[in-house]
């Protein structure tokens, strides 16, 4: 199970000061002795709980010829541990009435149950077992496996959309763990031996390397002492390193065209910049996620105005942009073109909207209007316990942590339009470009 | 707006949609509760249905208008026309008499309110969702009722979405889910006897759309716009007499007009149909099924106990166990009910690689005739019940669930306590009964397949 992690480009911002008062904002966090971090939130809405458990390892960790190993352990998670053999794991969570899942993404792998509050421990009770006591069958790896390859397939193979974004990723990154794709390739996938992900649990899968988040309708100090009772004799890896494999500079604009059986051409425009985590210059990744708003935060925005309604060139057009990746990411500008137009059209169209942006700030009345969007976002994302954990669970496991993320709303309001006509300016360049088209065979 | 959907994020685990319970007479206001939150449910003056629970703890609203007003009804005039409810909808919020598209997106955009629309076979919805401060909500209604009073339908709007919904059916071209899909409908609901509503393409064919006037639209809507053809669903922080204020006057918007009449029932062929379509894929997309079930049938909860089991709760289901756990067949199976107006699909569908094609087919069949036959265990009985009401809390633990259930409810005409309805009678269904509704009810002579795919190497 796979999940793409896309920035959460949700952003609006309202000036109102509500009048009543919010959920508590308050997240409460305990650091276990063997590194692992509890972080809890209470929401006392309805009698619920979503507990996640996030482990700092993705594709973006892996080398090539054993793509797709992070995600092939994910599945594996399932498959039995000592005390809880078999598919013994599936049955306790279906009994106990809990909507459970996994997915991996370029910078971590995380699992979840949402139940009924009162069964906690039944989640813990688990998730501390498996976190130390995979069993990694054989047997069910090499079924296993295949599944994941039909996932590719699924996913992937027979989605020319999807073909495409993955060609962009390969194109677009050099030496960046972002260069491959999270299923992995086939190729590897069909090498893949369970001693791949034998050396890969045992090197990432320890407390100092994950993330429990907690939100729901709980006791703060509960939580704190039943995740001591079960996470807390699980020994930590002393020796974890990470190596931050990071981009080389780009220095030569790069264009691709991916021909594959489709009916409808495609492209994706893309630029390298900052995010949150490694941006020098701390507000960068915001005035971005503001610039990926005022083109594509909804349909009076700048794309959908000119592009789709105005010159009528595009089916539809949107950006892509994840703040909350764990490096350097990709700025995505994507579309599909309308009937009776063509690729190249777009593809102009898209890069004179840039250009746009770079001669001229944007004015103060559409960015308030993203601004706004932003804001009133952040109210309604409080009506979902799982969004909320999925929230800080992302900040953590990409290293930004959830305090800073806490702080979005604010960072965001501070943005001026000055400030977005630099970030323009500064990373949408030809030579930081990738341009990836689909062209339908 | 209509937009071109391709995200494919999530697990496709399918649940069945809600349950059946007998008709009841509108009264004048009636209260219930759902999860923890008080239910109120009336009538406006002219004839609109409203369901509304509050809840204050976060400043928000959440509106939901559905409307019989479906791809069923594409065909309903003299003339067929695939793809009109769906433009319809999709023209709703691109300008009215007294606002244009742009005013529309920026009024809503610049509150922070977010807007929506979609169209289906049986129900076509229009979402709204607000902060619950005065000033924020009174614009966004005052602008729904801007936008509800008099939609343009202009002619130039309408040729740059159809050819929008143009550019969509070359991407369903290319998506062999989306392929199998519409093959499936026009199987099972399109026979020598008869042609029904729920065969017709709800997202058009090139024809039918190059076909749609502005005309057809405005009639459309004049006909199926209307209050007592929609229901107003809310759930957030209003008062209920806000709400009583509101409710009236989106239903004077509306206006007058009738319920749409009800569907025809399916008339089934006496033999399914196999149906093989050839696909540049690497994988094969596999579907079967048949008509089954409509709201109010007295074997729903048998049947909904059953599919759960059979194919409707992922890692504990039969098929999910057997093709894939037991053979590394497939990534993606399951089955499902679909209880709609009139006899919705029971479906099971898998991809696999194209090699293991026939094979997968023969497990799913040696799987379903198993089942129909043998029937669950008391064990399988048992962990499902046990799964179902132990994730009950999780249908109600937020305004947007809730307020799709309301939705619901008085779409098809439930009562407001149906979910402890639903809970108490699936608590009750007994193996024999879950034997004796499959044997009747699933008919292996009548299932059409549909198989999308390359022919294996």
């Amino acid at each position: 199970m796979v999940f793409m992690s896309v920035g959460l480009n949700q952003t609006a911002l309202a000036k109102t000061n509500t009048q009543k008062p919010i959920n508590k904002d308050m997240v409460s966090e305990k650091v276990l002795a063997n590194g692992l971090k509890v972080l809890v939130k209470e929401d006392h809405r309805a009698p619920v709980v979503v507990s996640q458990i996030w482990y700092k390892v993705g594709s973006s960790y892996e080398s090539s010829g054993t793509t797709g190993v992070s995600h092939a352990l994910e599945h594996m998670m399932f498959k039995g541990t000592t005390k809880y053999p078999g598919d013994s794991f599936n049955k306790i969570v279906s009994r106990n009435g809990a909507e459970d899942n996994a997915f991996t993404s370029r910078d971590y792998t995380a699992y979840y149950q949402k139940m009924e509050k009162s069964r906690l421990e039944m989640s813990f009770d688990l998730e501390a077992d498996r976190m130390r006591n995979l069993l990694l069958p054989e047997e069910d790896f090499l079924k296993e496996i295949m599944v994941v390859q039909e996932e590719r397939r699924w996913r992937t193979e027979d989605k020319p959309q999807a073909l495409l974004y993955e060609q962009l990723y390969v194109t677009a990154f050099d030496n960046s763990g972002y260069h491959h794709p999270i299923i992995g390739w086939m190729e590897d996938l069909k090498k893949m031996t369970i001693d791949d992900l034998k050396q890969w649990y045992q090197t990432y899968y320890s407390p100092n390397n994950a993330i429990l988040v907690v939100v729901g309708d709980v006791q703060t100090e509960e939580v704190f002492a039943l995740a001591d009772k079960y996470f807390a004799p699980i020994k930590p890896f002393p020796n974890l390193v990470i190596k931050k494999r990071t981009e080389r500079v780009q220095r030569a604009s790069k264009r691709i065209e991916l021909m594959v059986p489709a009916k409808s051409a495609y492209i994706n425009l893309a630029f390298k910049v900052p995010v949150i985590n490694t941006a020098k210059e701390n507000w960068e990744p915001y005035a971005l996620e503001l610039m990926a708003g005022i083109l594509d935060g909804g349909d009076s925005t700048r794309l959908n105005q000119e592009l789709v309604k105005g010159q009528q060139l595009a089916a539809s057009a949107g950006t892509g942009y994840s703040a909350n990746s764990r490096l350097d990411n990709l700025f995505i500008l994507d579309g599909t073109p309308a009937e009776g137009k063509n690729i190249q059209q777009l593809e102009k169209a898209l890069l004179e909207e840039i250009n746009k942006l770079q001669q001229t700030p944007v004015t103060n009345e559409e960015l308030e209007r993203v601004k706004n969007q932003i804001v009133a976002s952040a109210v309604y994302e409080k009506d979902s316990i799982f969004y909320q954990a999925m929230k800080i669970g992302q900040a953590e496991a990409s290293g930004v942590g959830w305090k800073t993320e806490a702080e979005y709303v604010q960072r965001i309001r501070e943005i001026t339009p000055a400030q977005i006509q630099q970030v323009a300016k500064k990373y949408f360049k030809a030579k930081n470009m990738t341009v990836a088209v689909l062209d339908p065979q | 707006m209509l937009t071109l959907n391709n995200s494919n994020i999530f697990k496709t685990i399918l649940f069945s949609l809600f349950l059946c319970v007998p008709l009841i007479a509108q009264a004048a206001q009636t209260t219930g509760k759902i999860g923890s939150l008080d239910l109120h449910r009336w009538t406006t003056s002219n004839g609109m249905q409203v369901l509304f629970a509050p809840t204050h703890e976060l400043p928000i609203v959440d509106l939901r208008l559905v409307f019989d007003a479906g791809g069923a009804r594409d065909v309903a005039g003299k003339v067929p026309k695939p793809g009109l409810a769906k433009l319809t909808n999709g023209l709703v919020f691109e300008g009215s008499e007294g606002i244009s598209a742009n005013e529309i997106a920026k009024t809503f955009e610049g509150l922070g309110v977010q807007y929506g629309n979609s169209s289906h076979r049986d129900m076509a919805v229009l979402d709204l969702r607000s902060l619950s401060e005065k000033p924020i909500i009174d614009t966004a209604l005052n602008t729904l009722n801007t936008i509800l009073a008099k939609p343009s339908f202009d002619s130039a709007v309408l040729d740059r979405e159809r050819n929008k919904l143009l550019v969509a059916l070359n991407l369903a071209e290319q998506n062999p889910s989306s392929k199998a899909s519409l093959a499936f409908y026009k199987a099972m609901y399109s026979n020598s006897q008869q042609e029904h509503p729920y065969a017709s393409p709800s997202n058009g064919t090139k024809e039918s759309l190059e076909a749609i006037q502005r005309q057809d639209l405005v009639d459309y809507y004049q006909q199926y716009y209307v209050a007592p053809n929609a229901i107003l669903a809310v759930v957030g922080d209003l008062t209920i007499e806000r709400v009583k204020i509101l409710a009236e006057r989106l239903s004077k918007t509306l206006g007058d007009g009738e319920h749409a009449p009800a569907l025809p029932a399916v008339q089934s062929a006496d033999a399914g149909k196999n149906i093989t379509i050839e696909h540049p894929s690497t994988q094969t997309t596999i579907v079967l099924g048949q008509p089954i079930l409509k709201r109010g049938d007295d074997d729903y909860y048998a049947l909904y106990l059953g599919n759960h089991i059979l194919g409707g709760s992922g890692f504990s289901s039969r098929l999910v166990k057997e093709v894939r756990v037991k053979r590394g067949l497939t990534y993606s199976v399951g089955s499902h009910f679909i209880a709609m107006r009139a006899e919705g699909p029971f479906q099971i569908s898998l991809t696999t690689k194209n090699q293991s094609a026939a094979e997968a087919v023969g497990i799913v069949n040696e799987v379903l005739l198993d089942f129909i036959k043998n029937g669950p265990t008391e064990e399988e009985i048992e962990e499902s019940k046990l799964n179902i009401s132990g994730s009950f809390p999780l249908r109600t633990a937020s305004n947007k669930s809730i307020v799709e259930h309301l939705a619901v409810i008085g779409f098809y005409n439930l009562p407001e306590n149906y979910l402890d309805i639903f809970k108490q009678k699936i608590q009750s269904v007994s193996r024999e009964q879950i034997i004796d509704a499959f044997k009747r009810r699933v008919i292996p002579a009548k299932m059409s397949t549909i198989i999308v795919g390359a022919k294996a190497k």
